[in-house]
């Protein structure tokens, strides 16, 4: 009896924790950020669909970080941020206060520009935040630390320092832990906000591999500057660009497209170096 | 890398002043204290009968009790509470109340002691009396002190959470970890040190204050033997002694101020002990 108990409650928890469920399409409908009244991303129409990598590219302040972090509701902790519109994840809105923030931020998983672990062992950046989250057996915790280290390659290079402080990891082991722990929530979509902007080429390479395999399981969405990454790792390409300070999509297609056969002139000008 | 030379000169100069000034404070207290050190042996402090200047009798010994029973119990009292204050004002409190209320907590830092004082004199002092006589006593010291250090240990404390790197709030809210597992586990770890560092540098005033622990603690010499017990500490010694003091007796009362300075140096080298670079 005791043992089916167990189980039941271990199936619960899988349920919180989204075991198994299938990486995300996502569509943001007519999203308009404000900071403040100043209109910073304008009706904003994209997609991102399971099992692909949706880079978005565009010169500085084009509002690509703001269409990221609307996501996941980042910006609404920004004072005086406004957000617009309908984030659809899986046909569900997640922009209405009755779409509960922890559901979201675990089926929705951030890497940050810069590398940024806690300031703890590399075991607990990953088991702290499952503990956190309610995962109570020490055991269960520690099986998905080695399953996410596993996942991002790190568990080879730091497998004789778990209970070393993270923050002795150099800059791409880091970023990669920052993957394995948002990871470690089984999220269904990956935002990434340049993640290898800090990062050395060598470093890169192996977060593009990481990310290449991980489109099998999860739906990535990339803002990046590096149009040589979005060309080599990236499925399909959102050229985002600002009018009068406002950011717009001017093009979503086929990465090749975008980088071959623009449809917009400013597509064009931006890559081969004019404007931007 | 190239300098202007008047403005290197004017900075080198205001650095050997202070040094001087430091250096001239420590060798007058030390001369000054120095007849006192040469004549009597040291112990006369411990051993002598009792304190009792006119008859040469020196022991300040229940004075230095006194003096680090008023230091320790009020750092007890506020600095958990300066730090839950800190903790809801920067992670609770909704963002307009959290600033009036930092505001508000540094005008309360600047209230003179006297003033506490005051209010202990008039409403603290009776108040205990009616529950224990006399009322001036160990218990009213540690109450004003406690009151008086704490708006200094919420911004002691505020101030070390404001250099919790943010990127590791942002991580911590990107992956919904509960406010409180942020607290307990990213950023009380990383500043607990600091924080640890500020607050025994406020016990620090606790041990030089004067005024408001001359007003309430009765100043009879003894050693405590209750919270209700009239104490006198080192401070509250020189300021009411040095006005008639003499020859010898002059002497020990500035022994006792090269005492609260040895006593200040080792909280300075506590704090600087527990003190950490910030991670970045």
């Amino acid at each position: 009896m005791d043992f089916m108990k167990k189980n039941i409650k271990t199936l619960n928890l899988q349920e919180k924790l989204s075991i198994g469920k299938k990486a995300a399409t996502l569509r943001i409908e007519n999203l308009s950020v404000y900071y403040d009244q100043q209109l910073a991303v304008n009706k904003v129409t994209l997609d991102a669909n399971p099992n692909e990598i949706l880079a978005l590219v565009g010169p500085s302040g084009c509002g690509k970080s703001s269409i990221l972090a609307s996501i996941n509701r980042m910006n609404m902790m920004i004072d005086d941020c406004r957000v617009t519109g309908r984030i659809l994840i899986n046909s569900e809105n997640v922009l209405t206060d009755q779409y509960s923030l922890t559901k979201l931020r675990q089926k929705v998983g951030m890497v940050f520009q810069s590398p940024n672990p806690f300031p703890m062992s590399v075991k607990d950046n990953i088991c702290f935040p499952l503990k956190d989250h309610g995962l109570k057996s020490k055991k269960d915790r520690e099986v998905r630390m080695f399953d996410v280290l596993q996942q991002t390659g790190l568990w080879d290079e730091v497998k004789d320092r778990l209970n070393q402080s993270a923050l002795k990891l150099s800059g791409g082991q880091q970023q990669r832990l920052c993957i394995a722990r948002a990871l470690a929530l089984k999220p269904q979509l990956l935002l990434l906000d340049e993640p290898c902007s800090a990062l050395d080429p060598k470093a890169t390479e192996k977060i593009e591999i990481l990310l290449q395999e991980l489109k099998s399981t999860v739906t990535i969405v990339m803002v990046t500057h590096n149009l040589a990454q979005a060309k080599r790792i990236a499925e399909r390409v959102a050229v985002c660009w600002s009018f009068n300070g406002s950011g717009r999509i001017v093009e979503c297609s086929q990465t090749d497209i975008v980088f071959n056969r623009p449809a917009s002139k400013i597509t064009e000008e931006y890559f081969s170096g004019v404007a931007g | 890398m190239r300098t202007n030379k008047a403005v290197e000169l004017m900075l080198k100069a205001s650095a050997i002043l202070v040094v001087m000034v430091l250096i001239f404070i420590f060798s007058f207290i030390f001369f000054k204290s120095l007849p006192f050190i040469t004549d009597n042996q040291l112990s006369s402090l411990f051993v002598d009968d009792g304190w009792y200047p006119t008859t040469n009798n020196f022991n300040l010994f229940p004075i230095i009790v006194g003096s680090i029973s008023i230091m320790v119990v009020p750092l007890l009292l506020s600095a958990p509470l300066g730090i839950l204050l800190a903790l809801f004002c920067r992670y609770y409190a909704p963002k307009s109340l959290a600033k009036v209320y930092i505001a508000l907590i540094e005008l309360l830092s600047g209230i003179p002691s006297v003033v506490y004082g005051l209010w202990g004199v008039l409403v603290l002092v009776p108040w205990i009396g009616q529950y224990a006589p006399p009322g001036a006593s160990l218990l009213a010291g540690w109450i004003i002190i406690a009151i008086m250090i704490l708006p200094l240990m919420v911004i002691c404390v505020d101030n070390q959470l404001a250099l919790v790197p943010k990127k590791w709030l942002s991580g911590a809210q990107a992956l919904s970890i509960t406010r409180w597992g942020t607290i307990w586990k990213i950023v009380l770890p990383s500043c607990i040190s600091n924080i640890s560092s500020g607050l025994i540098l406020q016990t620090g005033r606790a041990l030089g204050e004067t005024m408001a622990v001359l007003m309430v603690c009765g100043n009879i010499v003894q050693i405590p033997t209750s919270m209700f017990d009239p104490i006198r500490t080192l401070t509250a010694n020189i300021a009411l002694e040095m006005s008639y003091a003499t020859e010898m007796h002059v002497s020990v009362l500035f022994m006792s101020g090269l005492i609260l300075l040895l006593m200040t140096s080792i909280l300075m080298s506590l704090a600087y002990a527990f003190k950490r670079q910030p991670v970045e």
